[in-house]
């Protein structure tokens, strides 16, 4: 098996460390001898939507956010086939804005029905909090400069800081949330795989060190 | 009451200079009782702050120490109390009670955040910027956001120092008086970029991507864009010869001797240099000086000890540009070696446990057949190890230590031979410890 992955605006779009979320997932598919090819993408690229099993897009500047969307505005309607076909992106940060009507007054992709606006003071800081699809609790981190209006399908228990559509997962948690909660990645990683082949027979991932961190998070700071 | 807000203040300030305390708060004081004091003070001619994300303290620190010893009279914040509070103190200290500051030049370090209010009351005849990179991004938010507000400061009567080998600062394009200072191809520079995560990428004009004919380190090099006529700019002060394993560098035919062999003191002596020499200070004197200040870089330290080579490298937590270079120049020395890691707490200023910097640097260098192993240390230990997993070290290269008891075993066995120390400042002291006490 091969599973595709396009990191898009790797270059303008990575300003919290979202690259460790790559990092997480290729690890995890090669620990399961499953092939992982990752093409870099960005302002001088044509996408061909059809080629990826997995986007990933990570945090920007507003200025960076602006460049992205210019971008990426002429392939709304192939998103749109993308995000319906089921197939994956993991959004992390204020791209998940790009996703919706609008960024203050500027068009986006309108994929979704949420409105995003700039604020006056930044949301920053620690923010520990559960989804339905995983037994254990998420760390997360936030630093934004802008909030969304309403989600209608909450990734979280906290509301309008993630949204699971299908296999889109998108949050305003920033940087590498799949390296930081190993039972996440887990989950995400195997939905990705299943995807690809129901059958496919998923071996126990080696996941001790990041299993420390995350403990070691909860005993030093809660 | 301006008179009186002085006296009051400048009478906290020997008091609390007596009980050994603070440099923040007569200018608190001050500005309890009069928010506007600011301006209240008449200036020198020769006003000269240093802003940006980091280097300013050790940029502004030479600036003074050379003027000094060009017999100029100086105040200057030595202490890095750079926010306005500081900046105040240090003004009421050396004022007469109206308010006349009574040397020949005043010298601050500014926190970027400060930069408005500072230079709109002040008016810094020359502004050096050293850098804007990512630093402490839980209180700076983003390298855009600190360019607003130190731009949003600049006038176009001020004479502004910049780096000229960063495409980032070329956004500071309102002055007409810019004067830039980089260093030439050496033989670390390099052809195909190694830092994932940098600034800029794009030309600030027509975002085309951004070419390269070499890099120093992130995205600073000799730059240009092959769609517009952007590039790196001329050079006004170019270290020309640059020889950081012999400890010297070269500007305009003058030696300057640097206390340590990493990039950032080249730039910061650069900086300060450009400065100086623009205002009139004879380059070969300057150069004279320079060489002689007792400690031009106090930050990071060579120890040789039983046959070791120790190197204590100092770091910002959440700053992953100073980290980027201590990992460069650990990189570029090719022999075998011990790599520490680690910091006591992320931030002294507040709680957050933010972890998405670690992924900014680019551990990944040390990740060759020189590097022996990777001990991470301190309260976030599996954190680091956990990234060192991720830069592709293999698990038994991987020691994660509970106490500076361990580590100095480890070190002390005799097959130890070079360690790097690639530290939080907090780190700093107890690890230069390690191999002193016995």
């Amino acid at each position: 098996m091969t599973v595709y992955i396009a990191h898009l605006y790797y270059d303008l779009m990575n300003l919290y460390g979202e690259n460790g979320n790559i990092k997480s997932i290729k690890y995890l598919l090669e620990s399961q001898k499953i092939k992982v090819i990752i093409d870099n993408i960005s302002l001088n690229d044509n996408i061909d939507f059809n080629k990826y099993d997995l986007i990933v897009i990570g945090c920007g500047t507003y200025n960076n956010l602006k460049l992205s969307l210019n971008h990426l505005k002429k392939y709304k309607k192939d998103i749109n086939e993308y995000i319906e076909s089921n197939k994956f992106i993991l959004a992390t940060g204020n791209s998940i804005e790009l996703f919706g009507q609008k960024i203050d007054e500027i068009e986006a992709l309108k994929i979704f029905n949420y409105n995003s606006k700039k604020l006056d003071k930044r949301i920053v800081g620690d923010c520990i909090t559960t989804t339905n699809l995983i037994k254990t609790k998420i760390i997360g981190f936030q630093n934004r400069e802008s909030y969304i209006d309403e989600i209608t399908n909450n990734l979280f228990k906290d509301k309008d800081i993630g949204i699971k559509y299908k296999n889109f997962y998108g949050t305003y948690l920033l940087g590498p949330i799949l390296i930081r909660n190993p039972e996440f990645a887990k989950y995400f990683v195997n939905e990705l795989i299943k995807r690809k082949n129901k059958n496919y027979k998923i071996k126990k991932y080696d996941l001790s060190l990041e299993k420390k961190a995350y403990n070691e998070y909860f005993k030093t700071y809660y | 009451m301006n008179k009186i807000t002085i006296i009051i203040c400048k009478f906290a300030s020997i008091i609390l200079k007596l009980m050994g305390r603070g440099s923040n708060f007569p200018g608190a004081l001050a500005l309890k009782i009069n928010k506007n004091i600011i301006n209240y003070f008449k200036m020198p001619k020769l006003v000269i702050a240093v802003t940006g994300s980091a280097g300013k303290g050790s940029t502004s620190s030479i600036i003074a120490n050379v003027l000094e010893k060009d017999n100029k009279k100086v105040i200057y914040n030595k202490y890095g109390s750079n926010m306005l509070p500081g900046i105040l103190s240090l003004l009421i200290s050396n004022c007469s009670l109206n308010g006349k500051i009574k040397t020949d030049a005043v010298v601050m370090e500014v926190d970027e955040r400060y930069t408005k209010v500072i230079f709109d009351a002040l008016k810094p005849k020359y502004v050096v910027i050293t850098n804007i990179c990512r630093d402490q991004p839980p209180r700076h938010g983003n390298v855009d956001l600190v360019f607003e507000k130190i731009n949003s400061a600049i006038t176009n009567d001020m004479t502004l120092i910049l780096n000229g080998d960063d495409p980032y600062l070329r956004k500071f394009d309102k002055c007409k008086n810019v004067i830039y200072y980089g260093i030439n191809k050496n033989k670390y520079s390099y052809k195909i970029n190694k830092f994932n995560n940098i600034n800029i990428s794009y030309c600030p004009i027509c975002n085309n991507k951004l070419k390269y004919n070499y890099y120093h380190i992130e995205s600073l090099g000799d730059y240009y864009c092959d769609k517009c006529s952007f590039k790196r700019p001329k050079i006004d002060y170019l270290a020309s010869i640059i020889n950081l394993d012999k400890k010297y560098i070269i500007i305009n035919n003058n030696k300057i001797k640097i206390s340590f062999n990493v990039l950032y003191c080249a730039y910061n002596i650069l900086a300060a240099y450009s400065l100086l020499s623009t205002i009139k200070i004879d380059e070969k004197k300057l150069s004279n000086y320079i060489s002689n200040l007792e400690n031009n870089n106090k930050l990071n330290e060579f120890i040789n000890y039983k046959s070791k080579k120790i190197y204590v490298l100092n770091n910002k937590n959440e700053n992953s540009t100073t980290f980027n270079q201590s990992v460069l120049f650990a990189s570029n020395n090719k022999e075998k070696k011990i790599i520490i890691i680690g910091w006591k707490e992320i931030s002294r200023r507040y709680k957050h446990n933010d972890m998405s910097w670690l992924y900014d640097i680019e551990f990944e260098l040390l990740n060759n057949k020189y590097t022996e192993k990777i001990i991470c240390l301190g309260r976030d230990k599996y954190d680091i190890a956990t990234r060192m997993k991720y830069a592709g070290f293999k698990k038994n290269q991987i020691i994660i230590l509970d106490s500076m008891e361990k580590l100095k075993n480890i070190l002390n066995n005799k097959n130890v031979k070079n360690i790097y120390a690639i530290v939080n400042f907090d780190y700093v002291e107890p690890i230069k410890r390690l191999f002193r006490e016995d």
